[in-house]
């Protein structure tokens, strides 16, 4: 035999102990786990430590020979007597089965190893069990429970060869290993060197070929190198675009080859799939090393734990499987270390001694799902929310407008660890964000459920492959990038009109409001500090143009900046857009604006090379249909940038002045409209039924009085400038009528254009510009602009002479408090009131209406709230008044500046009546009215 | 468009080692041919933000993506100015391939391996690493590069 076959040889010899020992740990476990000792196990087991034994004898692996024979000694005795082993000898013959595992790894170095200590501690084991008096329980550790040894005497050489069927099939010539098997007599000297056993053992020197018994391998797999798999991807990948291109130039070109276009898609996807399922591997080989991971940290906490695995065979991308290890790892101890109770507390609060720790894998809408949950002791919000503070992950204020499960996520940000103690097992400072960062970088989302006393759920969302993943293509700059839809959360198109509501800047920080919530935003080109103008990647110019370009924008380093104003200006003009697309960077939710949304599209992910390793705004690259790369954007690192720029401070203090200014200001959403061009005018949005965009020539004159025929219905019409004083509308061929209701009719205010749209919390100077039809004026981006009064305006217009009806004549005069903090809104409301013949008490805020009950408790029928107001809101101030007896059935009316039905139901539920929009007067007065008659009849009734 | 440099002509000389020479700004360098894959004009780069300095984008290289290093950058110059003589000279690094750009390829010639002279000490204590040694050819000194030092051991390897 050459050097070159015993090589070979050696590494089949290895290939094959390392298949064998790969089950061996899970049987040990399985062994363990059940109450009786299960004997085809423990066969298997003694096969797999057998077969390595014989190897490691013929190569001359003289301390691998004597760990798996003191291994196969301990295995022999338990065969023979039938017994469970105790935990601690399971424990020490797993430790033995990992150390053969590190020896046959550097098998060159595995003489030098010093097995003696774990031969010895073994053969304390057998010694033991096969010793009739137990001789040394003292210096034994490990001992094996004491058993009858009448068992002993049975012929060893039959019970091994009836607990090993397979045996006489794959090696027919050797009977002899069975009855050679040394169920031995065993020094009973524990301190024995391990040289002293051999002698026993003489084994014919099974060669690798003859001790396959192990593993049913059948021919329908083959041992393929990863690399020609990765080869074969990348190949797949290329077809995937030469498709895509083929597709493209097809469409362009009609119907002649369509048939053949088809086939290629069809045999493509196909290929593909193939090739990628090549790469899939079950999550079994991940979920199988918990057991062990389960076993032995239980024993270190001192708690039992029950290991459900389930959906082993769900299959994902090898390197996902490989990725997800360390994550789950350090998920698993979490439930075991802070979740799972010991025992007797367990037993204190009524739940089984045993914890329960499931492991579960299944696959949903092209993801696999893999769930960890324990029914330990669950997280505590109470216990999160004292470790943000103290932290100073987040304020006390950004903690009071969270929920319960928004809490219990923060264990999920950077410096967050809920062991009070480090302990050796989970808390090491690297934590749950690590965890969540290093799931995210493969597209995967972490979620976490948890009920105090009943357990936690964490449930992570990966995708079956990070090779060829589905993408948003986006464009800045002429440039594409790609945005992996695993990352994307939702996109927004923003209308100019909108963008001053949904964008606010608070310092150097832009931040998006989605649905009340306040997210980071950031332009994609700051993302990634692209120069005002880089290489145009269009091929067809020519390099002398290309220069001549790079030229003239160098030497206009002005222009630039105007251009990136313009730009910047552009977006507010009344035609454009922005979109965005919100993106989950692990716990972090921002928004990345974009020039354009170019196409959803699945990509092939290359790598970026070794120069490009610092960029760590990228993913990788991707070549597009026409040829073109496009960069895919790391949405993980660019969000982590975001997060470390503003380190989170800011944004904190960003979203709370935004929350703030939301919260105790009197925004007013107004309507800026203009007439003649020169003044601009605000009418507020609420009050706006609707807008209609008529011709001059719709309009008719009747009376004097000008209205618009539609429907079969007729509109008044009202000229702003018959009231106000300002310039008559602007000669337009095409005008629009503002519609609203006011004294119990529509009427239609026409105007020559229609500005904007704006949110205003400027003050109302009701001095200067006060005269008929107008409140006052007021700030709109540096413009003075007046709130117009349209139901003054209507009132005079129509010739209405003061209040239609007359005050009736009531036994009582109703009294009506008014809480608002704005002057403005309270005199309106005051007015209003006064007008209608009640008598009014005002407060300022909440607590000043909480008074105003006390001391005129007899008085107060009804009452109007502002619903932001300082110091005590008004949902707070209307619970507060329904526990007062006397106010329970009250009408409390809230009056805001536009309505949303979640803000109502929450008004609702805190006692409102009913919902009004603020400076609406007759809507207003109206339920106001309403409501009175009904209390003065329920009233009088009493 | 594409230059193989499999067309160079063999010459008679003893053992000689085919260079590919080709202009950087003022220098004129020398790359042996067995590291050069291929000598073309894909100058479509796609721009890399963030990157460092001398990296002028990525191309599309039949399927891979092909860092673009601007070696006049890399060896201290002003940056490339792209003319009709501008090449993508492919070498492969460690398995990647890398494309270097260069103001203009002249030649592919012969080199005796026992002329190769070391590097004059004003080079040496100019760009330190970055050439293995030089060869008079003509008037033309040239600096054959050393392709370790373009593997960017500056980008912290």
């Amino acid at each position: 035999v050459t050097d070159s076959d015993d090589a070979e040889l050696l590494q089949v010899f290895l290939e094959e102990a390392r298949e064998h020992l790969d089950g061996i740990e899970g049987d040990f476990i399985d062994l363990e786990s059940k109450d009786v000792l299960d004997l085809e196990v423990v066969n298997k087991i003694f096969r797999a430590v057998h077969s390595v034994k014989g190897g490691a004898g013929f190569f001359g692996l003289d301390a691998i020979k004597k760990l798996s024979h003191a291994m196969e000694n301990v295995l022999g005795l338990m065969r023979v007597a039938q017994n469970k082993p105790s935990p601690s000898t399971i424990g020490t013959l797993l430790t033995a089965a990992d150390t053969l595992v590190q020896m046959l790894e550097n098998t060159a170095e595995s003489a030098d190893r010093d097995v003696s200590s774990f031969v010895a501690e073994l053969e304390a084991i057998a010694a033991s069990a096969n010793s009739t008096q137990a001789s040394m329980p003292a210096t034994q550790p490990l001992v094996l429970e004491p058993q009858p040894t009448a068992s002993l005497a049975i012929p060893t050489a039959i019970s091994v060869a009836e607990t090993l069927p397979d045996e006489p099939k794959l090696r027919p010539a050797t009977p002899a290993v069975a009855t050679e098997q040394p169920i031995p007599v065993l020094p009973l000297d524990t301190t024995t060197p391990a040289a002293a056993t051999p002698a026993q053992h003489p084994p014919a020197p099974t060669t690798a070929a003859n001790a396959r018994p192990g593993l049913p391998i059948a021919e329908s797999s083959i041992r393929v190198h990863v690399g020609i798999l990765d080869r074969l991807m990348t190949l797949a990948g290329e077809l995937v675009l030469t498709r895509n291109q083929l597709i493209q130039s097809h469409e362009a070109n009609t119907t002649s080859h369509s048939e053949a276009t088809q086939r290629i898609d069809h045999i493509t996807t196909e290929l593909q799939d193939a090739i990628m399922s090549t790469r899939m591997q079950s999550v079994g080989t991940v979920f199988q090393k918990f057991r062990r991971v389960v076993r032995d940290l239980a024993n270190t906490l001192g708690k039992e734990v029950d290991l459900i695995i389930e959906g082993e065979d769900v299959e994902l991308d090898r390197s996902i499987v490989e990725a997800i290890g360390d994550p789950l790892t350090h998920l698993v101890r979490n439930s075991l270390d802070h979740g799972i109770e010991r025992p007797l507390q367990r037993e204190q609060q009524g739940k089984p001694r045993r914890g329960t720790l499931r492991l579960s894998a299944l696959h949903k809408a092209g993801q696999v799902i893999i769930e960890i949950a324990d029914d330990g002791a669950g997280i505590d919000p109470a216990r999160v929310r004292a470790k943000a503070l103290e932290k100073g992950i987040c304020t006390k204020e950004q903690l009071a407008g969270m929920s319960e499960s928004a809490i219990i996520k923060l264990i999920f940000r950077p410096g967050f660890s809920t062991a009070t103690e480090v302990t050796e097992v989970s808390g090491r400072g690297v934590g749950m964000d690590v965890v969540h960062s290093n799931l995210a970088r493969l597209g995967g989302v972490v979620d976490v459920q948890s009920n105090v006393g009943s357990g936690t759920l964490m449930r992570i969302k990966l995708p079956l492959t990070l090779a060829i993943i589905p993408c948003l293509l986006v464009g800045e700059e002429r440039e594409s990038f790609a945005i992996p839809q695993a990352n994307l959360i939702e996109l927004h198109r923003v209308p100019a009109r909108e963008l001053k509501h949904r964008v606010k800047k608070f310092g150097d920080v832009l931040v998006l409001s989605v649905r009340g919530e306040l997210i980071p935003l950031i332009r994609l080109r700051d993302a990634l500090n692209m120069p005002q103008s880089s290489y145009p990647i269009d091929s067809n110019e020519r390099f002398e143009d290309l220069r001549e370009t790079g030229y003239d924008r160098r030497q206009n380093p002005t222009d630039a900046d105007a251009e990136l104003r313009s730009s910047t200006d552009r977006r507010h003009s009344h035609r454009s857009a922005v979109n965005i697309a919100v993106v989950a960077a692990g716990e972090l939710h921002y928004g990345i604006m974009v020039e354009t949304l170019l196409d959803s599209l699945e990509i092939v992910v290359k790598p970026l090379g070794r120069h490009l390793r610092s960029c760590n705004s990228y993913a990788g690259a991707t070549i597009l249909g026409d040829g073109r790369l496009a960069l895919i954007l790391d949405v993980v690192a660019i969000g982590r940038r975001l997060q470390a720029a503003d380190s989170g401070e800011a944004l904190a203090s960003a979203k709370l002045a935004a929350q703030r200014t939301n919260e105790h200001q009197d925004k007013m959403t107004l309507m800026l409209v203009e007439n003649s061009g020169e003044e601009l005018l605000a009418i507020p949005l609420g009050l706006i039924e609707r807008i209609e965009h008529l011709k001059r020539s719709d309009i008719q004159r009747v009376g004097g009085k000008r209205t618009l025929t539609y429907r079969g219905k007729s509109l008044p019409l009202i000229g702003i400038e018959e009231i106000v004083n300002i310039g008559p509308c602007r000669d337009v061929a095409r005008l629009y009528a503002v519609v609203y209701r006011s004294h119990e009719r529509e009427v239609g205010l026409l105007v020559s254009d229609l500005v904007d749209i704006v949110d205003s919390s400027a003050d109302l100077d009701e001095l200067t510009h006060r005269q008929p039809g107008v409140f006052g004026s007021l700030l709109v981006d540096g413009k003075v602009t007046l709130l117009l009064d349209i139901h003054d305006i209507t009132r005079r217009s129509l010739g209405i002479t003061s209040q239609p009806e007359a005050l009736q004549p009531e036994r009582r005069v109703s009294t009506v408090l008014i809480v608002e903090d704005s002057r403005f809104f309270r005199e309106r409301l005051i007015e209003f009131n006064r007008d209608a013949g009640y008598n009014v008490i005002v407060a300022e805020d909440g607590i000043e209406g909480l008074e105003a009950l006390e001391k005129h408790a007899d008085a107060i029928d009804l009452v109007i709230t502002d619903i932001e107001m300082p110091r005590m809101d008004g949902l707070e101030f209307t619970r507060q008044l329904r526990r007062i007896s006397r106010f329970r059935s009250t009408p409390v009316l809230a009056v805001t500046a536009l309505m949303g039905e979640e803000a109502e139901d929450r008004g609702k539920q805190a006692g409102i009546t009913e919902y009004l929009i603020k400076l609406d007067r007759e809507r207003i007065m109206d339920r106001v009215k309403y409501h009175l008659s009904d209390g003065i009849r329920h009233w009088s009734a009493a | 468009l594409e230059r193989s440099v499999t067309d160079a002509k063999s010459s008679p000389l003893s053992r000689p080692i085919q260079a590919a020479v080709f202009r950087v700004g003022r220098y004129v360098c020398g790359l042996f041919i067995a590291s050069i894959q291929e000598i073309n004009k894909n100058l479509l780069f796609t721009p890399v933000h963030e990157a460092p300095d001398y990296v002028r984008g990525i191309i599309n290289l039949r399927g891979n993506i092909v860092t673009v290093i601007d070696l006049r950058r890399k060896l201290g110059l002003e940056p490339m100015t792209l003319q009709q003589s501008t090449r993508n000279v492919i070498v492969k690094l460690d398995r990647e391939m890398v494309g270097l750009l260069v103001d203009a390829v002249d030649d592919i010639v012969e080199l005796d391996p026992a002329s190769i002279l070391p590097t004059p000490p004003h080079l040496a204590r100019e760009l330190g690493d970055a050439f293995d040694g030089v060869v008079q050819l003509g008037n033309d000194l040239v600096a054959i590069l050393q392709l370790g030092y373009l593997l960017g051991a500056t980008t912290g390897e």
